[in-house]
């Protein structure tokens, strides 16, 4: 992540959030894209699938409501697992939250509406206090890819030909794949906390027949509490949350 | 649009911006004990685990070798880029070929 100057050095803030945030319209074109052509592949309407993009922002965890939703879990399991995996945003935004020279409320809950990892991880990159303007262009910027790309997707998937379609099926698989491969890079121990919680999950669902809503949240649970218990320390990504106390 | 989905999108939608905002307006949740932030670090990462398995070998049980080949080629193809339409073609086009 290339050190830039939050805007606070007289620059258009507005401009430098723009050009801050490109990377990573870049980056969430395509991963939004892959997000429609799944949401096409399991029965939801563009409409559901870019109200999912436009309000709830938050990439992994909109491919996880996907796979809940085609598994057929209770709608109260689905927001529950969604929730839990989320709660992360907790650190980043505790981190941002100091950085910021928000200091209205509208300001405030404005900026924490689009604080997504990598948005949070390309405003830290910056030196100084973070201006409102830039952060929310640079938001801006990230949800635009993300919004855009569902709808890419969604119509793409749509034209593919019918073989195709048929394997389409394995895509969600393939992109919680890809995730933890790029997860463990930054993180070898990462691997027997996913290994553990793929094991619970298998054992509670397929051995104990727990319902498979309740198997997941249980076993992510179960599986976050070893990691936390046994595993080194805290990443890279969270540092700047740790080292400020 | 399905009542059932559009529950889904505003109930986790309301769960997902308390976690980002809660931390604006309650400054001690920057102080939260470190097993906590690991806690919360490793969850994705947990769900990832549990997400990929057993599905992998269920969704796909009259093929489950086209499920596993097509989720190993998305594996490999990670390894090579951070853009996630890559892997998700490879996937595709793995199963593809095993179908």
């Amino acid at each position: 992540m290339s050190k830039q100057i939050a805007g606070n050095l007289g620059n258009n803030p507005i401009k430098s959030g723009i050009t801050a945030g490109f990377p990573i319209f870049i980056g969430y074109f395509p991963a939004a894209m892959a997000f429609g052509l799944i949401a096409n592949n399991i029965d939801l309407t563009l409409y559901e699938s870019m109200l999912f993009s436009m309000v709830l922002f938050a990439g992994a965890s909109q491919f996880f409501a996907l796979n809940l939703i085609a598994s057929g879990a209770a709608v109260y399991e689905i927001v529950i697992g969604i929730i839990l995996v989320n709660l992360r945003h907790i650190l980043m935004s505790a981190s941002l939250s100091r950085r910021t020279t928000a200091k209205s409320i509208g300001a405030r809950l404005m900026i924490a509406f689009g604080n997504t990892d990598e948005v949070f991880a390309t405003a830290s990159s910056s030196e100084g206090p973070i201006e409102t303007p830039y952060l929310a262009a640079l938001e801006a910027t990230a949800w635009t890819g993300w919004v855009t790309g569902t709808v890419t997707g969604f119509i793409g998937g749509s034209i593919l030909p019918s073989g195709l379609q048929q394997s389409i099926g394995i895509t969600l698989y393939g992109m919680f794949a890809a995730l933890l491969v790029h997860n463990v890079q930054k993180e070898y121990w990462y691997i027997p906390v996913a290994a553990a919680a793929a094991g619970l999950n298998t054992i509670l669902g397929r051995v104990i027949h727990m319902q498979p809503g309740w198997a997941f949240a249980v076993s992510m649970i179960l599986a976050s509490l070893i990691g936390a218990a046994l595993l080194p320390k805290v990443s890279e990504s969270f540092r700047e949350a740790e080292n400020e106390f | 649009m399905s009542f059932d989905i559009f529950a889904i999108i505003l109930f986790s939608t309301a769960g997902t911006y308390f976690s980002r905002v809660i931390p604006f307006f309650a400054g001690f949740l920057d102080r939260l004990p470190i097993f906590f932030k690991r806690f919360l670090q490793v969850m994705p990462v947990a769900a990832l685990g549990a997400l990929l398995f057993p599905g992998l070998l269920t969704d796909f049980s009259h093929a489950p070798a086209a499920g596993l080949v097509g989720a190993a080629a998305a594996a490999v193809t990670a390894l090579f880029t951070k853009n996630l339409i890559f892997p998700v073609l490879a996937s595709i086009l793995a199963a593809y070929l095993m179908l």
